[in-house]
């Protein structure tokens, strides 16, 4: 038996780990040390910083290591980088539930002045249980339609049985209302993942211009985890718009976008 | 000295106040209201009044509470000393926070004596002791504010605050956030998004099979495609679908039925005039239309054949009537627009 652990511990010892084994292992290291914040953190801060590590460098992305990146931020204390991580997810698969649970449970920790988070938290998907209807059960239901429609019109076709005619057209219509509905819907979450799309690392002002003489262009500072809009960038700083369309500018190295870049994240050992 | 100060008014004013105070009998319930200070007078009277300071503990770090008790001792009126407040005095103000403790019931009371408990907090590090405190009564046998303090200030040691970072605590975040996902799961590939190709497969696909499905049909069975594309006009449609509605042998109703579905074809379907209605007359407007005339004999067959049932011995049936019907419009809408009927 000792010789079996020996071999399983090799890996370890050589150091050729694979990230997502580091990861996993440094995360577990994190919730065996949970009754000690202290201690438990820079396990999860590792874990994290692995799972970006492996997304950004070797390109591995999907809702599973979303929401593992996500936890693991969250536990280290950085409330921006988890946000950004299941909002990832998210785009992914909106229909992951842990997702958009971990995601409004992230939002709901940042910490905006009480009359700030209605206007700044980014708003609700519109019409969203449709939309997830239509992603979950559209597809099932539009061929269902499709088929029923062309096979009544195909019947209409041999008997000109003027009933049967409704029928298929009243079928294939909804067939293709429903084809418009999910194209309509997989085009606007395009369009939403294409938007260049960051949050605030730590608290910081937003200003009317693109430096720090500029007067704020809101009274309170925006807190870390503010999701943002970048319009465009001047500098060592970026024009931005909040979820209440308030544009302004930021020091670039206080946002992250959603596509951070891990040459910032060292996979320090 | 005081008529130098004040004019002769005041100061007439002045020492008679002074000579009534001073006469006034001395009480232990009140203290002269003139020359009462301001500051550090809190109601005591007496002869000999004592203040006594204790603090537990002192030995505490910045933020860290200490209880602060203050005792008076040898007041006449112990019931009646209103209580200090430490947090308007600069320097308890500027060495601690003050929270007052409620007393409740004071036993020193019962002794004659009066104490105040204060729970401090010290602002920084830099605060090195608890100054006395400055008390001042009235003396009712010399008839003056005397002023008293504790013997000293009460040494304390205050120490830097426990850094946040150096006292571990319990993780408080919920539960879901300490589950991840197998490595497995974490590898998988990036989901593809196929919605479109999807989409249009669902919509076209029964479309294709349905295609195939009708063109096997017409090849199968071309009467049937014929009759088909017969019944896209709506004379034709309204004829056959009345002639398929008389199922088996034709009796006298339903022969009449078929007749009148006929009659109405031909009325439609060849312009004849709603005044005709015996077979003969039928025949004769047909010819001029121009039908063949084999199709004419059988219009002519099929019309006395309804009338015979209809009008017949009681009765009378026909097994073939409907059928019959139905074969010639197929024949007189193949005679009239060939192309479509074949």
């Amino acid at each position: 038996m000792a010789g079996y652990g020996f071999l399983m511990m090799l890996p370890l010892v050589l150091g050729h780990l694979r990230p997502e084994s580091e990861a996993m292992s440094s995360f577990a290291e994190g919730v065996a040390r949970r009754d000690n914040d202290l201690e438990a953190r820079p396990h999860f801060r590792r874990a994290a910083e692995l799972y970006a590590v492996l997304r950004e460098q070797q390109h591995v992305l999907n809702p599973d290591l979303c929401v593992n990146e996500g936890n693991s931020w969250l536990l280290a204390g950085d409330l921006p980088r988890a946000i950004l991580a299941y909002r990832r997810g998210v785009e992914l698969d909106p229909d992951r539930a842990d997702l958009r649970h971990a995601l409004d449970y992230a939002r709901d920790r940042v910490d905006y002045a009480p009359e700030d988070r209605p206007r700044l938290t980014p708003p609700p998907v519109a019409f969203a249980r449709l939309k997830s209807a239509l992603r979950s059960w559209g597809l099932v239901v539009l061929a269902v339609c499709s088929a029923i429609g062309w096979v009544t019109l195909t019947r209409w076709r041999m008997t000109r049985e003027r009933s049967t005619l409704t029928f298929a057209a009243v079928m294939l219509l909804f067939a293709v209302a429903l084809a418009a509905g999910r194209g309509y819907e997989a085009a606007q979450r395009r369009r939403a993942a294409a938007e260049p799309a960051a949050a605030t690392l730590r608290p910081v002002v937003l200003r009317k211009g693109d430096g720090p003489s500029f007067a704020p262009r809101r009274e309170n500072p925006l807190p870390a985890g503010v999701e943002l809009t970048v319009r465009r960038h001047r500098g060592a700083w970026s024009q931005v718009q909040l979820a209440d369309s308030t544009l302004g500018w930021l020091p670039a190295d206080a946002i992250a976008p959603l596509g951070t870049p891990a040459s910032h994240i060292t996979a320090s050992p | 000295m005081l008529r130098r100060i004040l004019s002769p008014h005041e100061s007439f004013a002045a020492v008679s106040l002074v000579v009534v105070a001073a006469l006034a009998p001395a009480s232990a319930t009140d203290a002269p209201l003139i020359g009462r200070p301001r500051d550090y007078f809190f109601g005591a009277i007496g002869e000999r009044v004592r203040v006594e300071m204790t603090a537990v503990p002192t030995d505490v770090r910045v933020e860290d509470e200490l209880t602060l008790t203050i005792s008076i001792r040898g007041a006449s009126n112990p019931g009646e000393i209103q209580r200090p407040d430490l947090a308007q005095l600069d320097e308890f103000a500027s060495r601690f926070h003050t929270d007052d403790i409620s007393d409740g019931p004071d036993p020193a009371l019962s002794r004659g004596e009066r104490s105040f408990r204060y729970r401090l907090r010290p602002k920084t590090e830099s605060v090195k002791d608890i100054p006395p405190l400055l008390f001042r009564y009235w003396q009712p046998r010399l008839q003056y504010f005397a002023t008293t303090a504790p013997d000293s200030a009460i040494m304390l040691t205050v120490r830097p605050r426990v850094p946040a970072e150096s006292a571990g605590m319990p993780m408080q975040e919920p539960e879901f956030l300490f589950q991840v996902a197998k490595e497995s799961a974490v590898l998988a590939p990036r989901p593809e998004a196929h919605d479109t190709v999807y989409t249009v497969l669902a919509l076209l696909l029964p479309a294709i099979v349905c295609g195939a499905w009708y063109i096997w049909w017409r090849l199968r069975d071309p009467n049937a495609a014929a009759l088909a594309q017969l019944r896209r006009t709506a004379v034709v449609r309204g004829a056959l679908d009345e002639i398929q509605r008389v199922r088996g042998p034709a009796d006298a109703a339903t022969a009449g039925r078929l007749g009148r579905a006929i009659l109405g074809y031909l009325r439609e379907r060849f312009g004849l005039a709603a005044s005709i209605s015996t077979p003969a007359e039928v025949t004769t407007a047909l010819l001029r239309v121009g039908l063949p005339a084999e199709n004419l004999r059988r219009v002519e067959t099929l019309l006395r054949e309804c009338n015979a049932v209809q009008f017949g011995p009681s009765g009378s049936t026909s097994e073939t009537l409907a059928g019959e019907a139905r074969q010639l419009i197929l024949l007189l809408e193949e005679a009239t627009w060939p192309a479509m009927a074949s």
